[in-house]
């Protein structure tokens, strides 16, 4: 949804200046996020200036299922036991790109949610599932209507509620 | 008499008849107007109230439960995600 180039990470993929203010999320693209991708564990895209390796953005995608503990029935949807949907495990973008207007959170949001809308295509997912790391994330999905879990950082979202609104 | 439907749709036309029996019109009003996959279902349900579809045996038919999930699958206003999508659409700056 932005002139910035979605693909997913690879060894061709510079990812050693990747700075986005918080630790654990540099930490994870430079240590882990290629070893899970290998593993099928999750799938980490990134967002490049187009032709240049240095990535600029990344989110962290993967199938997971929800107990129904502190969910509405609207969220349940009528089903028994856990609930299939996508976590998005991390979503974080380069220092360097904070600050510009239009803002750039928004659109790797978006980005992801295409990407799992994509995967829920072929394979369903009733809900999307963030774990936030701290009160700003936390602020930014519920800005996104994301609904918060009560007595826990997690916040859900309908796939039919994103679908929605990225169809709008 | 049982109706040539496939097996998924059995429930919904179970739910369907069954709210048209005890709430005619106003059920099915309600179910065409929230979910439109089944509007041809829920005519046949008023059909079936007006003796015109041979009733079915509400009794041997499961749960209504994917009448339920296809009522609850509509999806929510998301004002702010709609807001964000939209600026994601803009021009970024450089």
């Amino acid at each position: 949804m932005t002139d910035y180039a979605l693909s997913a990470l690879s060894n061709e993929h510079d990812i050693s200046a990747f700075a986005c203010g918080e630790e654990s999320l540099d930490r994870w693209l430079s240590n882990e996020a290629l070893a899970a991708q290998r593993s099928w564990a999750s799938r980490t895209h990134v967002w490049t200036d187009s032709g240049a390796p240095e990535v600029l953005a990344y989110f962290t995608i993967l199938p997971t299922t929800v107990v129904p503990a502190g969910l509405s029935k609207r969220q349940i949807g009528g089903g028994r036991g856990s609930i299939p949907g996508y976590l998005l495990a991390k979503l974080a973008l380069h220092e360097r790109l904070r600050g510009r207007t239009p803002r750039l959170g928004p659109g790797l949001l978006a980005d992801a949610l295409e990407m799992i809308g994509t995967a829920a295509d072929a394979a369903g997912g009733r809900l999307i599932v963030v774990d936030t790391l701290n009160d700003r994330a936390h602020a930014f999905y519920r800005r996104a209507d994301f609904k918060p879990i009560p007595d826990t950082r997690r916040l859900v979202m309908r796939m039919s509620t994103a679908r929605a609104a990225l169809q709008a | 008499m049982t109706p040539k439907v496939p097996a998924c749709r059995m429930s919904v036309l179970a739910g369907a008849i069954r709210r048209a029996v005890s709430e005619v019109p106003k059920a099915i009003k309600r179910a065409v107007a929230k979910v439109p996959k089944i509007r041809k279902i829920a005519r046949s349900a008023r059909a079936a109230h007006s003796g015109k579809f041979l009733a079915v045996d509400v009794t041997t038919i499961p749960k209504v439960q994917l009448i339920r999930l296809m009522r609850s699958d509509a999806p929510e206003d998301a004002p702010g995600l709609r807001r964000m999508v939209a600026e994601s659409r803009r021009k970024p700056a450089k």
